[in-house]
């Protein structure tokens, strides 16, 4: 299906959010996911179901003041 | 530490005199260090972690951002010494108190601690903070039990709002986030200073290491800094400089100044010659 990850559009063959953060080798990453504009909690990644046009956002820490 | 650079007692300011310094206390963190750095606009990491060495600090900004997919293992984790440094995430890029709460629940899933550099900006151009979205943000989160060390502008009376809002450090600017430009109003800071109940750290402005000890004589409890260092064209020179300077301002101001006169005071009798 497609999805935007991270601003990007991408085919991926994942069907759920801690599928697709596996699909893209992020599972070691400390990382924060957000679903259309809501967080899903780490414990949740497993059961919530992706769907055509998500908007995931895959967040981590960066460079900032 | 070899014996030959320790000072005697480490409470002690220095050799021979009583004045001691207790550690920086914010929240439940105590920092050996009164200078916080950012990890912000460094040419690359390996200089980054030898400014954050030379530094000393103990508390490191970083920022929520996504992941870069292109080029996943750029994780800025690997390069900052969490053995001897606290996190301190920010809201930077927030203009808004829900952008800023929802900051706040990422930081949470990032297994971070309770612990937020607040700031919500108000004006895309000068980047001033919102006293508003501040505000909200900081009494929200301190009753949710956050450790909030709010930026703002360098109003006493927001200051003042923001320490009862619950903020466990309030940090007013010295002037503009990177422009480097030092303490534009020495005497605002040294009115919050004198009426605030929690740490004041001045936030942004700092361009070299003497707006640190000029920012630190006005009797603030600590300084964060991150361009003045970054920028600079040896940024592990400048962020040993920065260290230098905090210390020396703080130290100066313990010290207590002399009161300034209108006329000369001969240093030499000036009688028997």
């Amino acid at each position: 299906m497609i999805v935007t990850v991270n601003g990007e559009q991408r085919e991926v063959s994942a069907t759920t959010l801690a599928e697709l953060i596996e699909e893209l080798h992020l599972q070691t990453r400390r990382c924060a996911t957000m679903v259309n504009g809501t967080v899903v909690r780490k414990e949740r990644r497993a059961e919530h179901r992706l769907q055509e046009k998500d908007q995931i956002d895959i967040i981590s820490m960066v460079g900032g003041g | 530490m070899t014996p030959t650079e320790g000072t005697p007692n480490p409470q002690s300011v220095c050799a021979g005199s009583q004045l001691q310094d207790p550690p920086l206390r914010v929240g439940s963190y105590t920092l050996h260090s009164r200078m916080i750095v950012g990890t912000g606009k460094y040419t690359n990491f390996q200089i980054m972690q030898d400014a954050h060495r030379a530094s000393a600090a103990e508390m490191v900004t970083v920022a929520l951002r996504r992941v870069d997919l292109k080029n996943p293992d750029n994780n800025i984790l690997n390069h900052l010494d969490l053995e001897r440094m606290t996190l301190l995430p920010n809201t930077a890029g927030c203009f808004s108190v829900k952008e800023a709460m929802q900051v706040a629940e990422l930081v949470l899933e990032l297994d971070l601690p309770k612990l937020l550099k607040v700031e919500v900006i108000g004006d895309e151009k000068t980047l001033m903070p919102c006293p508003l979205g501040t505000y909200e943000v900081t009494k929200k989160l301190a009753a949710e039990g956050w450790t909030c060390m709010s930026y703002c502008s360098d109003d006493i009376v927001l200051c003042k709002r923001l320490e009862e809002a619950g903020a466990a450090s309030v940090m007013p600017l010295g002037s503009p986030i990177g422009s480097g430009r030092g303490v534009l109003n020495p005497a605002n800071i040294r009115l919050i200073k004198e009426a605030a109940g929690v740490p004041i750290i001045v936030d942004a402005g700092v361009g070299q290491a003497s707006d640190c000890a000029a920012a630190m004589e006005l009797g603030i409890d600590g300084i964060l800094l991150n361009t003045a260092i970054a920028l600079a064209e040896d940024p592990v020179a400048m962020a040993a400089a920065c260290r230098e300077a905090t210390k020396a301002g703080r130290t100066s101001y313990l010290a207590g100044r002399m009161e300034k006169r209108a006329y000369a005071s001969a240093s030499s009798p000036i009688k028997d010659f």
